[in-house]
C-alpha cells in the first residue's frame, strides 16, 4: 500500500464500518445475552485508531459515541467520554499496541472495556438508581475475545480498501 | 511526537469535560430534549433494521397465491391481544364485586381506550430495564402512560418522540408501581429489582396477610395506572425476626421475553375526569 494508490483510497469504510457496529450494538439480543454484548463500536473505533491515527482520532471517536448516546437513548455523553477513552489510549500507543501480539492485544481491549462498563454502570447507578452487580463486566469477556475477529475483518478491509497504516 | 501527543491529551481533557456538561445539561434539564426527538427520526431506520427478519418473513409469506388466511390470522392476533388485556381485568372484578357486591351499585366504568404499538427494541442497555416501541407523540402517547401486554402490566412511557417512545419496564430498579393484593385487596408497592422477571414487595409489614401464589394487581393508587391490571405473581416470602418488614420476591405476570406486541391505554376514568 504506497502512495501510488491514493487515489483508490476509500476512506469512506471508516464511517461505514462504524454504522455497522452500531447496527450491530442496537439489535436485540436474546436475553440470555443481556449482560454479554460486546461494545462493537469501541471496537472498531480502537482498530481504526491503532492501524490509521490519522484518520480515526479522539475527536472523530466522541461524535461516534454521541450518536451511540442517541441511539441506545443513553445520557448525552456517556458513550461519547467512553469512545473518547478507547481512542486516547489507542491513539497514544499505537505503534506500541500494533507490535503486540493479538492476545496482548485482547488483554488491553479488556482492560479498557472494563473501564467503559465500570463508568457507564456508575453513571446508571448515579442518574437511575441501577444496581451495580459483577455480571455486567460479562460484556467486557465478550468484547475482548472478540477482539481477533474484528481485528482480521477490519484488517481485511483496510487492505482492500487501501487505506495505509500511518506511523 | 511528545507535542504531538500532549495535544491529543488536551483534546481529550476538553471533550470529557464537554461530555460531563452535556450529561449534567440532560440529566438536569429538558434543554436536549428536542435534539433527540428530531435525531429519533434518524435513529428508528437503525432499530427498525430489527425487525428486517420478521419483515422478510412477512414478504416470502406474501408471494403466496392466497395471503388473505396470513391477513386474517394477523387480525385475529391483534384481536385477541387486545382482548386478553381486558380480560385480565375481569379476575380482578370478579373479586372485588364478591367483596364489595353492595357497595358496587354505581355504574362500572367503561373500558379503557387502547392502541396497539410494535416494540422495536426490548434490550437497550444492560443497566436499565427499557424497551422502544414504534407509537410516539404522533399518535398522542404522552410520559407516564400505562403499557401493558396480554398477561400484565409492562411498564409506563418515559421518553416520547415522534414516532417512537421508550417504555421504562416495571423490572427496574427506578419504578414502583402501587398494586394490591387480589385475594384480600391488600395495598403495597412493588418495585423493580433490576433482574428480568423479577419484582420485590419491599415495604409490607411482618404480620401482613400475603401467601405465596398471591396475584398482585394494579390498584389504581396515584392515578397514573389503571386498576385491575394483573403485575405480578409472589413465589417467595422470606420472614426474618430482625426486619420489621417482610422480604417478599415475585414474578411479573407480563414476561418481557415473550412479548412483541404491547397496549398504551388511557385511562377511561381519567379521560371522564378531564
Amino acid at each position: 500500500m504506497s502512495r501510488r494508490h491514493n487515489q483508490q483510497r476509500r476512506t469512506w469504510v471508516i464511517p461505514a464500518s462504524i454504522a455497522i457496529a452500531m447496527l450491530l450494538s442496537v439489535v436485540s439480543y436474546p436475553d440470555w445475552m443481556r449482560y454479554a454484548v460486546p461494545h462493537w463500536v469501541s471496537l472498531v473505533i480502537f482498530y481504526w485508531c491503532i492501524a490509521a491515527p490519522d484518520r480515526m482520532n479522539v475527536g472523530s471517536a466522541w461524535i461516534a459515541g454521541l450518536i451511540l448516546d442517541l441511539l441506545l437513548h443513553t445520557l448525552f455523553g456517556v458513550h461519547a467520554i467512553t469512545a473518547a477513552l478507547v481512542a486516547i489510549a489507542a491513539v497514544t500507543s499505537h505503534q506500541r499496541l500494533r507490535m503486540y501480539h493479538i492476545w496482548q492485544q485482547c488483554l488491553v481491549v479488556f482492560v479498557i472495556a472494563c473501564i467503559e462498563v465500570t463508568f457507564v454502570g456508575w453513571i446508571f447507578y448515579l442518574t437511575n438508581d441501577a444496581a451495580l452487580r459483577l455480571v455486567y463486566w460479562q460484556a467486557a469477556l465478550t468484547t475482548a475475545l472478540l477482539w481477533p475477529v474484528v481485528y482480521t475483518t477490519l484488517r481485511i478491509v483496510r487492505q482492500r480498501s487501501g487505506i495505509s497504516r500511518i506511523r | 511526537m511528545i507535542l504531538r501527543q500532549v495535544s491529543v491529551f488536551y483534546r481529550f481533557l476538553f471533550l470529557v469535560m464537554l461530555s460531563l456538561g452535556l450529561m449534567i445539561v440532560d440529566h438536569r434539564s429538558d434543554l436536549l430534549r428536542p435534539i433527540r426527538s428530531v435525531a429519533s427520526v434518524v435513529t428508528l431506520p437503525f432499530h427498525s433494521l430489527n425487525q428486517l427478519p420478521g419483515k422478510i418473513a412477512t414478504a416470502i409469506r406474501s408471494y403466496y397465491p392466497d395471503d388473505s388466511l396470513f391477513r386474517e390470522l394477523e387480525d385475529l392476533r391483534a384481536k385477541q391481544l387486545k382482548l386478553e388485556s381486558h380480560l385480565q381485568r375481569y379476575d380482578a372484578l370478579v373479586a372485588e364485586n364478591s367483596r364489595l357486591s353492595k357497595l358496587l351499585s354505581a355504574a362500572r366504568r367503561s373500558d379503557d381506550q387502547v392502541i396497539l404499538a410494535n416494540i422495536v427494541n426490548a434490550g437497550l442497555d444492560p443497566f436499565s430495564h427499557r424497551i422502544i416501541i414504534n407509537r410516539g407523540a404522533e399518535a398522542g402517547v404522552f410520559v407516564g402512560q400505562p403499557v401493558i401486554a396480554p398477561n400484565g402490566v409492562l411498564g409506563q412511557v418515559s421518553e416520547v418522540n415522534l414516532r417512537q417512545s421508550i417504555v421504562t419496564l416495571v423490572t427496574d430498579r427506578s419504578h414502583g408501581i402501587p398494586v394490591q393484593v387480589q385475594r384480600n385487596g391488600l395495598r403495597t408497592i412493588v418495585q423493580g429489582t433490576g433482574h428480568s422477571d423479577r419484582v420485590g414487595v419491599p415495604y409490607l409489614p411482618r404480620l401482613a396477610d400475603i401467601r405465596k401464589g398471591d396475584v398482585l394487581v394494579s390498584s389504581g393508587m396515584g392515578g397514573r395506572f389503571p386498576a385491575g391490571y394483573k403485575v405480578a405473581e409472589v413465589d417467595e416470602i422470606i420472614t426474618d425476626a430482625n426486619e420489621a418488614f417482610l422480604s417478599i420476591n415475585a414474578t411479573t405476570t407480563a414476561r418481557i421475553d415473550f412479548v412483541k406486541q404491547v397496549l398504551l391505554v388511557w385511562d377511561s376514568e381519567r379521560l371522564a375526569v378531564e
